[in-house]
């Protein structure tokens, strides 16, 4: 074990601090089956998943359904009961954490208290017994990366939430590690602070783009912002996996398009196609909906539909055919924009929109329009099954 | 949370209140005290009169009970220390079935009074114990081949397992306050065991440690029972000095020098303690 470590950190230790992230092959995280039991609770089942090197995959999904156990099996933290995971083309299941080579950023940033910044930056060379050159050369250029370079000196505990997580960063990335583990990495931190540390951490992947992130989270805006891929989770198994903007667009299930981004999703029947079949038409409650087929249901099929928020817009006058009558039952003002709630026959939806002049009255007529390309049609499955 | 507001001083509600109370306790704790005082620094008449005094301090016997009460109390602090880390480490960090049922019966320790477990002991490792008996009988020797006991080495053995739990039990308390993800950064940043536990565990214990340590030193320093029922020969520490002198000799007057220098001794351990349960307080504040 300890010789996987020196001749990883041979690789690390000689390269120019440009591109300090050597060997992109090995740098790549990989899920095979992966099943994760206590007693009789499966925690994690049959997840397959691979993050590529250099890519920022970003993990979201409810409280519970296993996003850390699925981190921590990689850092080493659990052994799966099933399946297996390399990191590169090594297969790690059984390897122990310390010789694992991995970075690993938590919650509340896990500093030691005892030790100056210096010191923790210093920690993971310290292990590996690097010299003492190397490791001040090192300690100031991870410092430097993320901004800290002043703060060498300090306490942990006289430093602020964000600082302390640049640290606990520039502590991870001091071991040249060959994939970042992020555990809500930023949660612990202010909204302010926060949409900062995300931006820093997006510089961070621009001047090392070869580094690997598998990132936690539950803010659907930090994995929009900074993810490759947006990996969903729902009960210890994958629900979702795709680039941001095909989640975004395209939701492949009820479940990822409610979780990201709140998408209003309607249960109905196909009740007509496009000639070409990839347009469908939904009987919904009395209405007629039409949204991309992207499953290729038939006439007939129990569906539903899924429409984005800002998708709708008021219908422009004199177009009946795709226009939606409903009534506003209730706004709710954000500042720069309003969510107004429409009701659609029995179903509710919920649009955005610019703040009106005139304050909208509660149960007047509004008629509503969306472009059918927006909208997707997915097989029927039950709300919250 | 850098500072801790500590809660306001209670205000004396009035001097009568307070002095009843301080004159009860000066009348059944101090008064004793201060006439042990006097009678080590006076003679018959009550004049001060010092040369007996400092006789006993510079006669061989005195300096030779200070040195093994020390010794022995270093040792035993020391070892209590050792134990007890290595114990605490065990205890939170290792996992092994019963791990919880051991904890309690160690803690429960505490509660037993000490001259059982020494008499336990010489049950055990004593001449006629189990251990010796069963050597005996399994080599053909004819003295028991065991006979620590009976020295310096059996008293301290005794103390550490009287002792030991008071280590412990701070210590595990500090460890449980100790953020596991800390443990777990470590090594997935490449440290192995030892470095862990002398690069985190180690540092965050030592507050513990040192209230735990002096608290061992203060109590082994004053122990009595289990030196009186370890019964070893030669063994003779200043609390067994005062029995002999005053139970065995009735030499009150030397009985009394030596008490007061045991007194003293005591005052000082507990001047440690308090300085490090303050130290403790201190670290645990700026460390939330
Ligand atoms: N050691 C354990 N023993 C039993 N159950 C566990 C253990 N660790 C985790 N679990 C359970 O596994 C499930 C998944 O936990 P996990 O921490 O992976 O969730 P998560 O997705 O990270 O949630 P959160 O968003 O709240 O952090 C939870 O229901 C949790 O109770
Ligand atoms: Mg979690």
């Amino acid at each position: 074990m300890a010789e996987v470590i020196d001749t990883k950190w041979e690789e690390g230790a000689g390269l120019a601090p440009s591109s300090p992230f050597a060997g992109a092959a090995e740098q790549r995280i990989h899920f095979e089956d992966v099943s994760v039991r206590y007693g009789a609770t499966t925690v994690l089942s049959d997840f397959t998943l691979t993050v590529n090197p250099g890519e920022i995959v970003a993990m979201l999904g409810p409280s519970g359904s296993g996003k850390t156990t699925a981190l921590r099996a990689v850092a080493g933290f659990v052994t799966p009961t099933e399946g297996r995971v390399f990191i590169g083309p090594r297969d790690v299941t059984h390897v122990a954490p310390n010789a694992r080579n991995i970075g690993m950023v938590v919650q509340n940033y896990a500093l030691f208290p005892h030790m100056s910044v210096a010191e923790n930056v210093a920690f993971g060379l310290r292990a590996r017994r690097a010299d003492k050159t190397l490791v001040a050369a090192r300690v100031a250029e991870c410092l430097a990366l993320v901004g800290m370079e002043a703060f060498a000196g300090r306490m942990p505990r006289a430093l602020s939430g964000g600082q302390q997580q640049r640290v606990a960063i520039a502590r991870a990335l001091a071991i040249r590690p060959t994939v970042l583990l992020l555990d809500e990495p930023l949660s612990a931190l202010d909204a302010q602070i926060r949409r900062q540390m995300v931006e820093e951490i997006g510089r961070l992947h621009a001047e090392l783009p070869d580094l690997t992130i598998f990132y936690v989270t539950h803010d659907q805006h930090e994995a929009l912002t900074l993810a490759d891929r947006i990996a969903i989770m729902r009960n210890g198994r994958l629900a979702a996996l795709d680039t941001a903007r095909n989640l975004y667009r395209r939701p492949p299930n009820r479940f990822a398009a409610e979780f990201l981004g709140r998408a209003n999703v309607l249960a109905g029947e196909v009740c007509a196609l496009s000639e070409d079949g990839r347009m469908a038409e939904l009987a919904v409650d009395g209405h007629r909906l039409r949204g991309a087929n992207l499953h290729g249901l038939g006439p007939g099929d129990r569906a539903l539909i899924c429409i984005r928020p800002h998708h709708l817009t008021p219908a422009p006058a004199g177009d009946a055919a795709r226009r939606l009558d409903g009534r506003i039952a209730h706004v709710d003002w954000q500042g720069a924009f309003e969510v107004l709630t429409i009701q659609l026959g029995t179903a509710e939806l919920r649009m955005t929109a610019t703040p009106a002049a005139e304050p909208h009255r509660i149960g007047a007529g509004m008629a509503l329009f969306y472009d059918p390309q927006d909208a997707t049609v997915l097989p029927h499955e039950p709300a919250d099954g | 949370m850098a500072e801790v507001a500590r809660p306001p001083r209670l205000r004396p509600p009035g001097s009568a209140w307070v002095l009843l109370p301080l004159m009860l306790s000066a009348a059944v704790f101090f008064y004793p005290l201060a006439l042990v005082l006097r009678e080590a620094v006076t003679d018959g008449t009550g004049t001060l009169h010092l040369e007996r005094a400092l006789r006993v301090l510079n006669s061989h016997i005195f300096l030779a009970a200070l040195t093994n009460t020390l010794r022995i109390a270093l040792a035993s602090t020391l070892g209590c220390l050792l134990l007890g880390f290595v114990l605490g480490v065990v205890l939170t960090y290792v996992p092994f079935p019963g791990r919880a049922l051991a904890t309690r019966l160690i803690e429960t320790f505490i509660a037993l009074p000490t001259f059982l477990i020494t008499l336990a002991f010489t049950f055990i490792y004593g001449s006629a114990g189990i251990v010796n008996e069963t050597l005996m009988q399994a080599t053909g020797v004819t003295l028991p081949p065991l006979d620590f006991l009976y020295s310096s080495w059996g008293v301290i053995l005794a103390e550490v397992t009287v002792y030991m739990p008071f280590v412990l039990r701070p210590l595990m308390a500090a460890f449980s306050t100790l953020d596991r993800a800390q443990i777990e950064v470590a090594s997935s940043l490449g440290a192995r065991a030892p470095m862990i536990v002398r690069r985190i565990l180690l540092p965050a214990a030592l507050p513990a440690l040192l209230a735990g340590g002096s608290l061992c030193l203060l109590l082994t320093v004053n122990e009595f029972g289990i030196v009186l029922f370890i019964g070893a020969k030669g063994v003779i520490t200043l609390p067994l000095l005062v029995y002999s002198k005053a139970i065995q000799e009735f030499d009150y007057p030397t009985a009394c020098v030596v008490a007061s220098a045991n007194l003293v001794l005591s005052m000082g351990l507990y001047g440690l303690y308090r300085f490090a349960l303050n130290k403790v307080g201190g670290l645990n504040a700026d460390l939330v």
